[in-house]
């Protein structure tokens, strides 16, 4: 590591530990107690239904879809997946937002509608990313179920380096 | 590579960090979806903190009316890039997943520190966009204030985002240096390693088991690291697309994951707080309301006619709500300066404005002396050409430019001239 990357790290700890603690020292001193149990229950709510559903969820979903299809599909499956959940995010908060509007002017349309066009709008991209995967040049490897053109071309044109 | 050509094993159970094989874990794609995300969590914090302090006042940092698209600017930003980071946290976690996994689980002192650091990151980051997207959508499940909570999060964020950078830097620069075309060592057929290319203790090896047991082509390898990045960026583009016409009028037609259409509600213009949920449905429509002007020359009343009888301005002032959506608007009324001359005050003194709402966080503001002074400030009576629908701030209500719409007081019941000391 050199003498810069190591001041850096150093400055960085030490600025952020800082920053941490005013973030600290203001919800200590600004937020009421007995509002602590329902943010740090939110805190660490995020992180469990991240790492113990989401994430195990996208990659069983990975594991168990990506091997069945053919190659120039698994990269815009796999964008489509991560597009689908952003879009499943925001669709929670839209229907909960319509479900309980304060006043007509706050989420005006349908939620149901707008989610559609949008999942609409996810599986055009994921189309049209696979007719860019598969419109790359081809080379003349038979290895179709394994190689995506790219790779294919590649590999005829010899070792990259 | 013989390894690659070993079946996957059964997974007993909890996984390792070497069993996930997809090279959408590389740390050279790791390290680009979190310079992304980082830099979204700078705009973030920084459009935030200017918010608070548009809000909060602090001498060193005045706000004035110019430029009048300022707040709007801000805030527009700083929804918009916190839908963004929807997609960019996903990814991220995703991609960087398999180190929660990582054996032993700690090391040591400073390990535990470095882990728990990640852990504060991830749930401060986590929590602060979910509830921020909740939020703008006016969804509230929680029993806390969502102002000041988020206001505290976000140091915690930025700082612990700072605090990951410095921990990671040895990993983070060669990351980034390095093509995701390049291949590694072993996916190049097991020749030496570029020097360029990350250590081996944060490189997945390859072929042990796999979350995506499909990845065992090298250039396809390089294909999905570079596939993956480009899916963040469509995405996360498209969430750009698919919202920012809440603010950006032109493109409100598409947004149709908005919370709200900057084209919609009471006289073409979105609303936040109605009459009836402010309590002030009665007393605002009362024919005996009566404005109540208070300076150093004494104490005037003027009815909604007084104020119809005095010198008309038109200003075109936007409405810019903390929640990211804005519109623009044309407003008719009287120059706040105007009215405070009536009671003997000058441009230069603040006004307190305090509205017919009781109680509540924004039922009174107070109008630095930078906006009593400006032009387009006005207490104004009528929006698009009508009287102001009662939603609007009937029978009167504040429209300054560069201000957060919280502060644009509605339904005026009472302005008082402030000078130095507090005393009017």
């Amino acid at each position: 590591m050199s003498a810069g990357v190591r001041w850096s790290r150093r400055v960085l700890l030490v600025g952020g530990a800082a920053l941490i603690g005013f973030g600290l020292w203001t919800a200590w001193s600004t937020v009421p107690s007995s509002q602590w149990p329902s943010a740090l229950v939110w805190l660490a709510g995020g992180v469990v239904v991240h790492d113990a559903v989401l994430a195990p969820l996208a990659v069983a979903v990975g594991a168990w879809v990506l091997p069945r299809v053919p190659p120039v599909w698994r990269g815009p499956l796999r964008g489509g997946l991560l597009a689908a959940g952003t879009l499943g995010v925001l669709a929670i908060a839209l229907v909960a937002g319509a479900a309980d509007r304060r006043n007509p002017s706050v989420v005006p349309q349908d939620p149901l509608a707008a989610i559609a066009a949008a999942a609409i709008a996810v599986v055009i991209g994921a189309v049209v990313g696979a007719f860019l995967a598969g419109a790359r040049p081809r080379g003349g490897d038979p290895d179709a179920d394994r190689a995506t053109s790219v790779s294919r071309a590649r590999r005829s044109a010899g070792p990259r380096r | 590579m013989t390894a690659a050509r070993t079946p996957p094993r059964r997974l007993p159970g909890v996984p390792r960090a070497e069993d996930f094989r997809s090279p959408v874990h590389d740390p050279r794609v790791v390290a680009r979806v979190g310079a992304l995300l980082g830099g979204a969590i700078v705009v973030l914090f920084v459009t935030g903190l200017l918010s608070h302090l548009s809000q909060n006042p602090v001498p060193w940092l005045p706000f004035g009316p110019s430029p009048s698209w300022g707040y709007r600017l801000s805030q527009g930003v700083h929804v918009t890039v916190g839908f963004a980071c929807v997609p960019l946290l996903l990814a991220k976690l995703y991609a960087a997943y398999p180190r929660l996994f990582e054996r032993p689980a700690l090391r040591g002192p400073l390990h535990a520190l470095e882990r728990g650091s990640v852990a504060v990151l991830v749930a401060a980051t986590t929590f602060q966009i979910v509830t921020g997207v909740l939020n703008v959508f006016q969804v509230y499940p929680w029993k806390f204030s969502f102002l000041w909570v988020h206001y505290a999060a976000a140091w915690v964020v930025v700082g612990s985002v700072v605090v990951h950078v410095g921990v990671k830097l040895p990993v983070i620069v060669p990351a980034l240096r390095s093509s995701v075309a390049e291949l590694r060592a072993e996916e190049s057929g097991g020749g030496p390693r570029p020097p360029s290319v990350v250590p081996p203790a944060v490189v997945p090896p390859a072929g042990v088991a796999a979350d995506q047991g499909q990845e065992e082509d090298p250039a396809q390898a390089a294909t999905s690291r570079r596939g993956f990045l480009a899916a963040v960026a469509v995405t996360t583009l498209g969430v750009v697309a698919l919202t920012v016409g809440q603010t950006v009028r032109p493109l409100a037609p598409f947004a149709v994951l908005a919370p709200r259409d900057p084209r919609v509600g009471p006289q073409g213009l979105p609303v936040n707080k109605t009459a009836r949920s402010a309590g002030v449905a009665d007393t605002a429509t009362d024919p005996a309301w009566r404005l109540v002007l208070t300076g150093p020359g004494g104490t005037r009343e003027l009815s909604r006619d007084d104020l119809l009888a005095m010198d008309a301005v038109t200003a075109v002032v936007p409405i810019a709500c903390v929640e990211g959506w804005s519109a623009t608007a044309t407003w008719d009324g009287v120059r706040v300066r105007d009215l405070v001359a009536l009671v003997g005050g000058t441009a230069d003194d603040d006004v307190q404005v305090d509205s017919l709402q009781q109680g509540g966080s924004y039922a009174s503001s107070l109008l630095p002396g930078a906006y009593v002074a400006a032009e387009d400030t006005l207490l104004a009576l009528r929006l698009a050409g009508e009287d102001l629908d009662l939603d609007h701030g009937y029978p009167a209500r504040l429209v300054a430019p560069n201000r957060p719409g919280v502060l644009q007081t509605k339904w005026v019941a009472r302005m008082t001239v402030l000078r130095p000391g507090g005393a009017a």
